[in-house]
């Protein structure tokens, strides 16, 4: 490294703020600090921008929802892990189901930090429940959420088990849920009569947005607009739903 | 391994997961400045982790593992916005801003907003460094880019940021406040 303090890249005072360098380097800085003020001025002025950097972040606003920590394992909680195990531990027929219930297991080892709900896991081996999550208006992914949609749902029809679909959208993909702009108006209300498991949520945070820029939202009959789709898909996630981004 | 073996593991992960969801949502917030976006690549991106915990082959990198989904997690968004709104044009600050704000405040607003402004790349690597601790090889490893590119990109973001905060309408409180900052020692 040069002794020449003019010299100095900002790569490499910035390298010795943030501890990035080797032993020789920042005792040469540092040397080099002590000696010339314009190596000092220029040390402390990257310090301070740090540190405002880290003050401005210290305290940020948090979601309106809350997510609660798990308090141990419950009587209800040992049920479902073991109900899970025979069901993946079995052989045959059960053997089928052996995948399902360690995607099962899986996700309930995640829901598991924001649920008490064990039951869910139960529930889940026999009942299909899921969000789907739509943030875009590009016209494949909103056909590609109700196509999933119909399919889970028709499945469920043909296999005689239950399903719930719930398909919330929020940001740019509000556009499916508007009378305005939805491409889908027409499909969306079949799916409405034919499926009544069928839920659609546009988030109200979005229509927040868009109100507040003074464009008046036209929502399509029937799709509800009570809840933000984070607190919707945080609400279903406590409630043992699977959640798929489209 | 026994099932039981993988209960305890994902429990264990999970446990670990659900620590790091305040460090993530606080990345996230510093990266897109908006509480419902950071809250929901959060939310992908622990979705996604649990889903491919397979993929994590050191427990101790499961932070930078993390920070490299919730990356992924906002290209992604970003993807799909950028066909959708010119995102300069929303005021990212709207829902959080008074019309009396404290010194302390407005210098938080100040620097925010500069930070909002930066580049991407930019941005991502500042607030890993300044506000997470990374080292460069750490932050390299997160956002999957070259360790000489994590150093020349927090080199510009910093004078960018220290630029803006010298001439910026902020000015005056920015350094009326940058006095009573004690410096690092």
């Amino acid at each position: 490294m040069t002794s020449d303090n003019h010299l100095l890249s900002e790569e490499m005072l910035n390298a010795f703020v943030d501890g990035d360098l080797d032993s020789c380097d920042y005792m040469e800085i540092l040397t080099l600090s002590q000696q010339h003020q314009s190596v000092a001025q220029r040390l402390a002025e990257i310090q301070t921008n740090k540190r405002l950097v880290r003050q401005a972040y210290q305290h940020i606003p948090q979601p309106r929802v809350s997510h609660p920590v798990s308090h141990g394992h419950s009587l209800q909680r040992i049920a479902a892990m073991v109900l899970v195990t025979l069901l993946a531990s079995g052989s045959g027929w059960v053997a089928g189901k052996y995948q399902g219930a360690k995607e099962t297991a899986v996700r309930y080892a995640y829901l598991e930090n924001i649920t008490k709900d064990a039951a869910a896991v139960a529930v889940d081996a026999e009942t299909q429940r899921i969000v789907l999550h739509l943030t875009s208006a590009d016209p494949e992914k909103m056909q590609a959420s109700l196509d999933q949609a119909e399919l889970i749902l028709a499945g469920s029809e043909f296999n005689a088990h239950p399903a719930h679909v719930e398909i919330v959208a929020n940001g740019p993909g509000l556009a499916l849920f508007r009378a305005d702009t939805s491409p889908f108006a027409k499909r969306i209300a079949e799916l409405q009569a034919n499926y009544p498991s069928l839920t659609l949520i546009a988030c109200a945070r979005a229509i927040q947005q868009l109100q507040q820029q003074g464009i008046e939202v036209d929502i399509i009959p029937g799709v509800d607009t009570g809840s933000t789709a984070t607190e919707r898909i945080h609400t279903r996630s406590q409630q043992g739903w699977e959640y798929e981004p489209v | 391994m026994d099932i039981f073996s993988r209960f305890s593991q994902r429990k264990q992960l999970s446990k670990q997961l659900h620590s790091m969801r305040d460090k993530l949502y606080r990345i996230a917030y510093a990266w897109c400045h908006d509480r419902y976006l950071a809250d929901d690549l959060v939310q992908q991106t622990l979705y996604k982790a649990v889903k491919n915990q397979h993929q994590l082959k050191n427990e101790a990198a499961l932070d930078r593992w993390l920070c490299q989904i919730l990356a992924n997690c906002f290209y992604d968004y970003h993807r799909s916005l950028r066909t959708m709104e010119d995102s300069d044009s929303v005021d990212i600050f709207s829902d959080e801003l008074t019309d009396e704000l404290s010194e302390t405040d407005q210098l938080v607003r100040a620097v925010r907003k500069a930070v909002a402004k930066l580049p991407l790349g930019q941005r991502q690597v500042l607030t890993l460094v300044d506000l997470e601790g990374f080292s460069y090889a750490e932050v390299a490893e997160a956002l999957s880019i070259p360790q000489g590119t994590v150093m020349s990109r927090l080199c510009r973001a910093r004078n960018t940021l220290k630029e803006k905060m010298r001439r910026g309408e902020d000015q005056a409180i920015v350094e009326q406040i940058r006095n009573k900052v004690t410096p690092i020692k």
